[in-house]
């Protein structure tokens, strides 16, 4: 396993689309929505199942120290739409992930992106139905993003 | 009657007339050498009529085979009626709600994470609700994971995250995605892709059922509450089907949405279906529960689209072990909580 490069960027810096993902179990603000941090480690475990997918990854410290880090993603249904699958991911995996991290420091947070090792990448964006449907939006009806 | 057959026992019928035909043909040469002449030609005309027969039951057999074959692929192929189409819609069908709905404007739509979606609960002034006094206390009481109250992960009280059933009318404002309907002249079902939960409304002209103490008299008899309530409606018009429901849970069993407003088994909810046209089709929500909000509000108005109708839906459900786990690993470390034993 590699020695993890952990950095936090401020999110505006960030060159990804920032999702603002359509999380229907619970809010953002457990964790820092202003800010990501960028964690590279070794996937120990990717729990594809609701209320939220979630990917476990074993981070080295610089000084030689093992962080087990748990992020979460969207549920099953949303994360299909855009674009992942349930096998995308296996023990061993070397992984780039970019999370907003909880609040509290707890090597938790929500994630942003998974980049592979060959360069392949996964973005939890919204989903991809392509259907705004703004033509038809009706008096009353929100678009309120979550935070 | 060879179409009626499928196509393992119509291969298997072709095989049988060419097996019968091909073992025929030297009996009836024998047959025919042992008669008298005057026989023979009352023998030829027979075996030309059976043999005549088998063919033609041969042809319609093979061409029966192929056309279905042709057809059964074709099916496969075919491109959706404009009646099934909506960014190409025809006209709305009479008195007609059936097919797959998902909300226009994607996920986020239907999943009404903020609250309900015509009210989302956003602090706006515009989106406050008519409280009593003992539906605040109601509200208050409840520790919801979305919302502009609400606690961190661990710090709920929601019971769907205990995978209670949603009940009536929070089914409608927790991840409505595809949602199916499917109707007879009795009565139409609504099968809600969140946990795989349906509901019935019955449009055979039956009364909707009377309120009473912990359920409602329907036909003269009492029944109990259900999480899905008693739902009766009635065409308006061709195209609108106006849709009242009583009899639901109790206010200490259900939430309204996941932003921990209330709903009790006061409530009458009516919905209003409105086709607009073959592929799109405005579904709206009333509540009135005199015991938690002053007077009735709007909480839902959706325009949904058609989908394929082929599509086969993706499931959605709460599993209290994956949730269990869930906190485990993740949202009690989100919220600062130990888990327990650690």
């Amino acid at each position: 396993m590699k020695n993890s490069i952990v950095v936090s960027v401020p999110a505006c810096l960030v060159a990804l689309t920032l999702v603002n993902p359509v999380f229907a179990h619970h809010s953002a603000f457990a964790f820092d929505t202003e800010n990501t941090t960028i964690i590279e480690g070794t996937v120990t475990e990717w729990f594809w199942a609701n209320p939220h997918c979630l990917l476990m990854i074993d981070v080295m410290t610089n000084n030689g120290d093992i962080v087990h880090w748990v992020t979460e993603t969207q549920a099953p249904a949303n994360m299909i739409d855009a674009g992942w699958r349930k096998n995308d991911l296996k023990p061993g995996d070397e992984v780039t992930v970019t999370v907003q991290p909880a609040r509290n420091g707890n090597p938790v947070g929500r994630i942003a992106r998974v980049e592979f090792a060959d360069g392949r990448t996964l973005d939890a964006t919204q989903d991809r139905t392509g259907s705004t449907g703004n033509e038809y939006h009706l008096s009353g009806v929100s678009e309120k993003d979550e935070p | 009657m060879a179409f009626l057959l499928g196509e393992k026992k119509k291969r298997k019928l072709i095989f049988r007339i060419l097996q019968e035909r091909v073992h025929a043909a030297p009996v009836w040469r024998r047959m025919l050498e042992q008669q008298p002449p005057d026989n023979r030609k009352n023998l030829v005309a027979t075996h030309f009529l059976i043999s005549t027969t088998a063919l033609v039951v041969l042809i319609v057999t093979y061409t029966g085979l192929t056309v279905s074959s042709v057809a059964h692929a074709q099916s496969e192929q075919q491109p959706l009626a404009a009646a099934e189409n909506s960014s190409n819609p025809g006209p709305a069908p009479h008195r007609d709600l059936s097919g797959i709905w998902t909300p226009v404007g994607g996920t986020r739509v239907g999943i009404q994470a903020g609250g309900v979606q015509a009210m989302p609960n956003d602090g706006k002034q515009e989106h406050a609700l008519p409280y009593t006094p003992y539906g605040r206390e109601v509200y208050e009481s409840h520790r919801a994971l979305e919302g502009v109250d609400a606690v961190l992960p661990a710090e709920h009280n929601d019971p769907r995250n205990k995978c209670e059933p949603l009940g009536f009318p929070r089914i409608n404002h927790y991840n409505v995605r595809m949602t199916q309907i499917f109707q007879n002249p009795y009565k139409i079902a609504v099968l809600y892709q969140y946990g795989n939960r349906w509901r019935n409304i019955w449009i055979d002209g039956r009364e909707l059922p009377e309120l009473v103490d912990g359920g409602v008299i329907a036909g003269g008899t009492y029944k109990a509450s259900k999480w899905y309530g008693y739902s009766v409606g009635e065409w308006t018009d061709d195209y609108t089907l106006v849709v009242r429901t009583v009899g639901m849970m109790s206010e200490d069993r259900v939430w309204l949405d996941s932003t921990g407003r209330p709903i009790s088994d006061a409530a009458t909810i009516e919905e209003v279906f409105h086709r607009l046209d073959s592929g799109h089709m405005e579904w709206t929500e009333t509540i009135d529960d005199p015991k938690l909000y002053t007077e009735p509000w709007v909480s839902m108005r959706i325009l949904f689209e058609s989908a394929d109708p082929r599509t086969d839906i993706i499931e959605m459900y709460c599993s209290p072990v994956e949730m269990e786990y869930y906190y485990e690993s993740f949202g009690n470390a989100a919220s600062g909580v130990e888990n327990e034993g650690d």
